[in-house]
């Protein structure tokens, strides 16, 4: 149909890194029938033929919302009729596109309604898709997390569980479905959370990101505790993308944990990362993540408060306590965070048992968080806790 | 390079749509759009040319190699769920490979692969479909039975039926799955001169397809699971004809379904089609017509001949159950207006015909190009005018 070049799959617009990016992560829900491909590259044509406007971020913006609006109408349509079901499957496309809509926005009442759009969407369809799928408060600090938690079909006794946090720019709603799924099929049920600083815990309840996040990790596994779904001796905490950081932080402090998963490593030097982003945005380099994403995630106050926050956020002197079983994946041509951070935290480990595995472009998964092969990614963490999970 | 959704080799109409059926399987998690791309690049860097069948079948059974032989390191770490994904990947690589190889033993040898993928795969990842026989003359039609999720009595049934160059292993998922979510079983059907039944049973085409179409409806009658009484006839792509001639001939079944129309002049059909493959712009092999159809020696002039044959004028007009008539608006493989025509000439007292527009998408050939939303599409159709069962 769209006559538009583009680049490939990995990097649909080839020399901007941000869209190919974001873009990816949009695509990389795919095999779960959760957004259509063939809307993508429709989104992407009319992206493609703007790209010489100045403003990216408006044009991502604008595209991707009318694709969410068209989708959701469409859903909104489909429901009224009674026809549930395929209302589902446009509300969780709706919902991916106005979350990706969202996400090049600066934080405010703009973005607010973007989000809120998305909420509406995709919590229309975990409802007429995915039954087994509850939206549940996690306790924390007085207030509380945004949760899913997806039971395993037919376990009946207690059962091992992942407790799932997301990285920078993602959300339960994507984790749920790309790992819950998977996870369900070995038997285990999956608490995805939106931890402070992420998805809806950071955008609708305020709660700012922080390096202490043993104290998401420790609320988690008490919320878990309360459910008689949950062996509580099998319960592995998995973070992805910048989750790397804080799964290993959580898994280092919070010994309750029986296993630990960063599906890709976080930076190692974060402190050095936020200073070789702040100099880069000074001289007009973009990168791929948003220039305010850090200072909002966290909270910061100015550029001098952001680094003081990123200085926390180091494993240095903690993920030599690590005493669980532990897995670091990667990527080996991850664009986001190079492979050779990963090797770094696999090293600082002190677990007795630990794996590094790192994707390679033949065997595919080799982008960031594996995102360009989820599944791939997803199947070996699910066959690598099944294996050191006992 | 132009490499996007539909049009993934640009104007090679032959490569693009084959890779799109591939592609179409996308969002039931089976294929690995990575991959594909993968072999994409190396066709294109082989000079995308759609005469080259050699560097096809090279690259697709290349990549189905890869995949398989880490599924089989997967399956001996007793990794199984990891294997059965690669499995189906495998499955899919090669029986698109397979697809633009001339008939012999290297093509029969590759859909034994294919063949031998799918079923690993199935088995691990879909281990309630049931692989079944499906009585038929004096010997079996293999096909999926589906069953409905969370039904204890019995339940609506949709017995589907492929096209030219697809198999039971893409309509048992497509269909197959989201059927079973609607609460309605699904036997997807390798018919005659299609998938497994024309490769290794050596059954080719026929155009009374009413015989399997009767053949179909009394396997599932004998099925517990099965409400007699609702049972649909459906067809994609060259299904697309199959579907309103059992419809029509076998009034046992309460509705069907043509996933996409065929051309209504099949003959005027073939006789273009000689003269465009002169040009080479088909997107379907030259063979592939004569090798369907059982015809020996491949003869395209005898295939012409035998499409006298296949007509629904005088027997659409027959079909009385409620008839559903999906196309897309950019259908290259068969134009939309075949569909108008097919539809004007069914004699059902409710019939629908619902063309997909490119906004709405959905536009391609048999919605491949968003098949969640023409299978959807379908399933509320039926729900609602089949086995709502309002007024009838």
């Amino acid at each position: 149909m769209s006559e538009h070049k583009c680049g490939n799959w990995i990097e649909h617009f080839p020399g901007n890194a941000k869209w190919s990016n974001a873009i990816q992560i949009v695509k990389g829900m795919a095999p779960w029938g959760a957004v259509s491909l063939r809307e993508i590259d429709e989104v992407a044509a009319r992206m493609a033929s703007r790209a010489n406007e100045s403003d990216h971020e408006t044009v991502w913006k604008e595209e991707w919302a009318a694709m969410a609006r068209t989708v959701a109408a469409e859903a909104d349509k489909a429901d009224a009729e009674g026809r549930k079901i395929t209302a589902g499957d446009f509300y969780m496309r709706a919902g991916n596109y106005y979350y990706s809509a969202e996400r090049m926005i600066p934080p405010g009442e703009e973005r607010l309604g973007y989000y809120k759009e998305a909420i509406r969407c995709y919590h229309a369809a975990v409802a007429r898709l995915y039954p087994n799928v509850e939206h549940v408060d996690v306790p924390y600090q007085g207030k509380a997390m945004a949760a899913f938690f997806m039971k395993a079909p037919g376990v009946t006794a207690s059962a091992p569980t992942v407790v799932v946090v997301n990285g920078m720019d993602n959300c339960k709603e994507m984790s749920v479905i790309f790992a819950g799924l998977e996870f369900a099929k070995r038997g285990f049920h999956t608490l995805a959370v939106d931890g402070p600083g992420q998805g809806e815990t950071l955008r609708l309840r305020g709660i700012h990101g922080r390096y202490d996040y043993e104290l998401a990790g420790a609320a988690a596994f008490d919320y878990l505790a309360t459910r008689p779904e949950v062996d509580t001796k099998r319960i592995a905490i998995m973070g992805y993308s910048f989750g790397g950081y804080y799964a290993a932080r959580i898994a280092s402090f919070e010994k309750r944990y029986a296993a630990g998963v960063s599906l890709s490593a976080a930076y190692w030097d974060m402190y050095n990362w936020q200073l070789q982003a702040q100099k880069n945005r000074k001289a007009g380099k973009p990168g791929h993540a948003n220039p305010f994403q850090w200072r909002w995630v966290m909270g910061a106050k100015d550029e001098n408060d952001e680094l003081e926050i990123a200085k926390k956020f180091s494993l240095a002197a903690v993920a030599g306590n690590i005493e669980c079983p532990y897995l670091v994946t990667h990527g080996q041509t991850d664009k986001v965070i190079k492979a050779e951070e990963a090797p770094k935290l696999f090293e600082a480990i002190g677990s007795k048992n630990k794996q590094l595995k790192i994707f390679t472009a033949e065997e595919g998964g080799a982008e960031h968080a594996h995102v360009d092969d989820r599944q791939k990614g997803v199947a070996f963490a699910a066959d690598w806790l099944v294996a050191n999970m006992k | 390079m132009i490499n996007n959704w539909t049009d993934h080799f640009g104007d090679n109409l032959s490569w693009s749509n084959a890779t799109m059926v591939t592609k179409g399987m996308a969002p039931y998690g089976v294929v690995a759009i990575g991959e594909i791309e993968r072999i994409g690049q190396k066709l294109i860097a082989r000079g995308n040319n759609p005469t080259d069948k050699d560097a096809w079948s090279q690259e697709w059974c290349a990549m189905a190699e890869h995949v398989a032989k880490m599924g089989e390191e997967a399956e001996t770490k007793g990794r199984t769920l990891t294997a059965g994904d690669y499995f189906m990947r495998a499955g899919y690589y090669f029986y698109t490979a397979e697809r633009m190889v001339y008939p012999g033993e290297s093509k029969t040898s590759i859909y034994a692969k294919a063949l031998k993928y799918f079923n690993k795969g199935f088995k691990i990842r879909y281990p309630k479909f049931e692989r079944v026989a499906v009585p038929y003359e004096n010997t079996t039609l293999p096909a999926y039975f589906v069953k409905a999720e969370g039904v204890t009595g019995p339940a609506p049934t949709v017995v589907v039926f492929d096209g030219l160059d697809n198999c039971k292993e893409m309509s048992s998922l497509f269909c197959g799955l989201e059927f079973a979510r609607r609460g309605f079983n699904t036997l997807a059907i390798d018919g005659p001169g299609q998938g497994e039944t024309l490769r290794i049973q050596k059954i080719p085409s026929r155009w009374d397809y009413e015989v399997p179409g009767k053949a179909a409806f009394d396997y599932v009658a004998s099925r517990k699971e099965v409400d007699k009484s609702k049972v649909v006839i459906m067809g994609y792509s060259f299904g697309g004809y199959c579907a309103p001639r059992i419809a029509a001939l076998d009034q046992r079944y309460a509705g069907g379904v043509s996933f996409g129309a065929m051309w209504w002049d099949m003959h005027a059909w073939l006789v273009r089609s000689q003269e465009q493959m002169k040009k080479g712009s088909m997107a379907t092999s030259h063979f592939q017509i004569p090798w369907v159809f059982g015809i020996p020696d491949l003869d395209f002039n005898k295939a012409v001949e035998l499409m006298k044959n296949f007509t629904l004028e005088g027997i659409a007009q027959q079909v009385k159950s409620p008839f559903l008539v999906m196309h897309g608006k950019n259908d290259r493989i068969i134009p939309p207006e075949e569909a108008e025509t097919l539809y004007g000439k069914l004699g059902s007292a409710n019939k629908m015909l619902k063309i997909f527009d490119a906004s709405e998408g959905g536009a391609e050939h048999c919605q491949v190009d968003d098949r969640q939303a023409g299978v959807n599409w379908i399933a509320d159709w039926l729900a609602e005018n089949v086995f709502a069962a309002k007024g009838k």
